[in-house]
């Protein structure tokens, strides 16, 4: 298949027929080569060592980071400066292995005004400390960048607050842990009851030793369940966390009462317990994909600054808030446009993938408006602004208050609505064996009751969730599907409808198919066609010229581009024009809505080569298992030009919507939600932000999980598509695990419950029911979860 | 029997010890990332190419086997 099958040296991507022998090494582009002299000359090979063909090629930065020379840019990026230190956070996409840290934390061999760096290789972060005097942050940068290692800065990074990581949870889980150690360790000779004289002489001193440990456990560590709770009852809602509080509550103060009159010795262990279980629980569930953003808006695709041209004619960095009406803009090669505008120059061609799911650049000459969002593809242009940046037609999608919601809140996952339930129960419970020793023993009643409302702490069903959800959620990252917290998985397995996007979503955008048309072309011709292709840099041009066989590279005679139209090459009197239907003289009209490539020779028309998408791998296999349970639609902005192909594809009679803006797509899942439908959302691009955000689940399928994706619950790698209906089979029955851990739960209760109302419960009957319930759980959960994972593919 | 007090007093101080250690590498950011400096401890320091292939395929098995966790 590949020509050639030499590996680069520094990247490991197929070196073409062009392969750079340098140093008895093999290098795929100038740009590896250029890497490998600077490591070599810095005594840095080392790198290649670690792990072969580690590198990333660098890619062309002239003047993309320019804007850097803004000290009111600068000032908001680095992080700390005393006037001769400064310290920046940067996040490096490319990061992938052992090689990445050890290069980029020997930095310092590079430039001596770097004095240390250091990779947080889950965040894909680097902390680089380096010498105002020696090297600027553009220095740095350019520096990374030169290696192959580009820092994405954008303007996300320029608003946003510096941030304090949160660690009270493990904070409190230290405290919990510390008390009910210790705790433990004090109440062990009451356990047995030993009637030993000087353990009796103490009782009370261990006693009040394990009340003050008790107490930052209570108002420190458990802190978060009073405030739930109170919430909870605030809004009406007999959440989980009620009877938690509640079984809190009555423990500290049961077991203070019978410490302050010499009653017993409390229930301290198990009150500590509870809470270190549960926070253990909470620690657990927590698993955050640190590394990808789950909230992303256009903010982090926008640049910082772009290019603006003054009066004079002469380029300056503008911040893109300080762009104004009438400002004139030069956006360079792949530079996105950040505010809408008016094309000022000729020629340009406009990805608008992000904003619209069309699949192709579109063609733009002067006068024509140009959106924001769209990247321009092919050499510099100039525009106008016609609008602000926040009042762009892309931006403002998200002043739409589908963005300020936070879908989680408004979801009562199952275990509150067991909660409920399980709380009306075990008062009725309590009350009624309390009146009931009314009558027997009228002194033991108050008690029972307390006993009641301490042995059925659902500590066990607390742990459930956490534990069933927070090992799916595990084992789905390591099948590459992201999840952004565990509540997706409740709310996936809830889901009856699901709405996919098409371009990018369920065909891919590495590749196209591209099938001919027309006349046949004889040998001489297509070694003239690929020739003139050659010097062709339009991204279709390209995709066709890795798609015609190998010829002899030949020097043509002539070679004209028309930007916008096509290319014209002339050899040996024999001339061809490849571009667009009435650049090469076709007269009649195409019916294709698709894109296509026309060839003529010598003035007369040949054909075409048509691109169709690809679909990715397993599409029509997960429609269809899909289909059995789910109502399904695709949603497109793209034509109608595949339809015929979706049709075959798909199982007959899904609906199919062309031409849908942005908008639209919101739309249409907030009317199926309005008839009681729970969607699924599968997008791709900032078009789908909308959708994702109103939907029930919004999950962003992404090639390249490390590039971008629009804010989502999950995030899906493009490989792993096909197994998508298996990902929802599986959130199904991590369900129904955790309605069994219900169950398994609730037998203990039973049996606590009966120490409890016949007024037999002991200090160390609570000591070893709790943890006992618990662990039994949280073991039944994982190993249940693991065997789903097994399963999975 | 008293010396009771003391044992307590030293018990319960060497168990602060140890929590207020804690508290401190929690706060230094230590748990922060619990992945690179598992790999960052491998690398030797200053290795020139030529000076060092021995140790080289050593560190290579065991970074092969940290590609495992790998996210």
């Amino acid at each position: 298949m590949f020509q050639n099958m030499t590996k680069c040296y520094h990247c490991s991507d197929n070196c073409s027929a062009t392969a750079i022998v340098f140093d008895e090494k093999n290098f795929c582009c100038n740009g590896c080569k250029t890497v490998y002299e600077i490591f070599q000359t810095n005594d840095l090979t080392y790198f290649y060592d670690l792990q072969s063909g580690a590198g990333t090629s660098p890619r062309e930065i002239e003047g993309k980071y320019d804007f850097l020379n803004s000290d009111k840019i600068t000032q908001r990026l680095i992080e700390f400066d005393d006037g001769t230190i400064q310290i920046v956070n940067l996040f490096i996409p490319g990061i992938h292995c052992s090689s990445c840290i050890w290069i980029l934390e020997n930095l310092k061999k590079l430039h001596p005004g770097i004095t240390n760096s250091q990779v947080d290789f889950p965040k894909k972060m680097i902390r680089v400390t380096f010498k105002r005097e020696e090297v600027s942050l553009k220095d740095l940068v350019v520096l990374m960048a030169r290696i192959g290692y580009e820092p994405y800065i954008s303007l996300d990074d320029y608003e946003k607050e510096k941030s304090k990581t949160d660690r009270s949870i493990l904070y409190k889980l230290g405290v919990a842990g510390f008390a009910f150690g210790n705790i433990m360790f004090l109440s062990f000779p009451e356990y047995f009851e030993v009637g030993e004289f000087w353990l009796d002489q103490y009782k009370g001193l261990f006693r009040w030793l394990m009340f003050a440990f008790s107490l930052p456990v209570v108002f420190y560590a458990g802190s978060d369940y009073f405030i739930s709770a109170y919430k909870g009852l605030r809004s009406r809602l007999l959440n989980i966390d009620v009877p938690i509080a509640l079984g809190i509550i009555v423990l500290f103060l049961r077991s203070s009462f019978e410490i302050t009159f010499n009653l017993g010795s409390g229930f301290f262990d198990s009150l500590t317990g509870l809470i270190f279980f549960l926070l253990v629980g909470r620690f657990f569930q927590q698993k955050t994909y640190s590394f990808l953003s789950f909230e992303r808006d256009y903010k982090s695709y926008f640049p910082i600054a772009v290019t603006r041209l003054n009066k004079n004619k002469k380029e300056e960095t503008v911040q893109v808030y300080d762009i104004k009406r009438r400002d004139r803009l030069l956006i360079r090669n792949k530079e996105l446009i950040p505010v809408d505008g008016i094309l000022i120059s000729n020629g340009a061609q406009i990805d608008y993938s992000f904003v619209t799911g069309e699949s192709e650049p579109v063609q733009k000459n002067s006068g024509d408006k140009v959106f924001a969002g769209g990247r321009q593809c092919y050499g510099a242009i100039e525009i106008e602004t016609l609008k602000s940046v926040s009042q762009s037609y892309l931006t403002q999608l998200w002043s739409n208050s589908v963005f300020e919601k936070d879908k989680t809140t408004a979801f009562q996952t199952l275990t509150d609505s067991i909660g409920k339930r399980f709380t009306i129960a075990v008062l009725t419970i309590a009350i009624i064996a309390a009146s009931i020793w009314m009558f027997h023993d009228s002194s033991k009643a108050l008690n029972v009751f307390t006993a009641v409302l301490i042995i059925a702490c659902p500590c066990a069903i607390a742990l459930a969730a956490p534990f069933t959800l927070g090992n799916m959620l595990r084992i789905f990252g390591r099948n590459k599907f992201y999840l952004k917290n565990s509540a997706v998985i409740e709310q996936l397995a809830l889901i009856d409808t699901a709405i996919f996007d098409k371009t990018g979503t369920i065909t891919t955008t590495q590749s196209n198919t591209i099938t001919y048309e027309g006349m046949e072309l004889t040998a001489e011709e297509e070694s003239l066609l690929k020739n003139t292709l050659r010097a062709s840099n339009h991204p279709l041009s390209r995709s066709l010229y890795e798609l015609l066989k190998e010829h002899n590279i030949e020097t043509l005679d002539e070679y004209r581009e028309y930007t916008g139209k096509g290319v014209h090459g002339v050899k040996d009197k024999s001339d061809i024009k490849v571009g667009s239907a009435d650049f090469v003289g076709r007269q009649q009209l195409s019916d294709y809505k698709s894109t296509a490539v026309h060839v003529s020779t010598n003035d007369l028309y040949k054909g075409c080569f048509v691109f169709h998408n690809t679909y990715r791998e397993g599409v029509s296999e997960v429609f269809k298992n899909m289909a059995d349970y789910l109502d399904l639609a695709v949603i497109s902005g793209d034509n109608e030009g595949e339809k015929g192909r979706l049709e075959k594809l798909l199982p007959k009679l899904t609906p199919l919507f062309f031409n849908q803006k942005p908008t639209d797509k919101l739309e249409f899942i907030k009317e199926l939600q309005a008839n009681d439908k729970k969607v699924l959302m599968v997008g791709d691009g900032l078009n789908d932000a909308g959708a994702l955000a109103q939907s029930n689940v919004g999950l962003a399928i992404s090639e390249n999980i490390n590039v971008f994706s629009p804010a989502c619950d999950g995030i899906l790698d493009a490989t792993k598509f096909r197994f998508l209906n298996n990902y929802i089979l599986a959130s199904k029955k991590a369900m129904n695990i955790i309605k069994l851990c219900f169950v398994l739960s609730l037998m203990y209760n039973v049996v606590g419950l009966y120490f409890a109302i016949t007024g037999q419960l002991e200090p160390v009957i609570a000591a070893i029911l709790m943890p006992l319930s618990s662990i039994s759980i949280v073991a039944f959960a994982t190993l249940a979860t693991n065997m789903i994972g097994k399963k999975l593919n | 029997m008293s010396v009771i007090y003391l044992l307590l007093a030293i018990s319960i101080v060497v168990a602060l010890v140890f929590f207020a250690a804690f508290i401190i590498s929690v706060r230094s950011g230590q748990y922060d990332d619990s992945y690179t400096p598992s790999v960052r401890m491998l690398f030797e320091d200053d290795v020139i190419k030529t000076q060092a292939p021995k140790s080289d395929t050593k560190i290579k098995k065991s970074i092969q086997l940290n590609k495992k966790q790998k996210l």
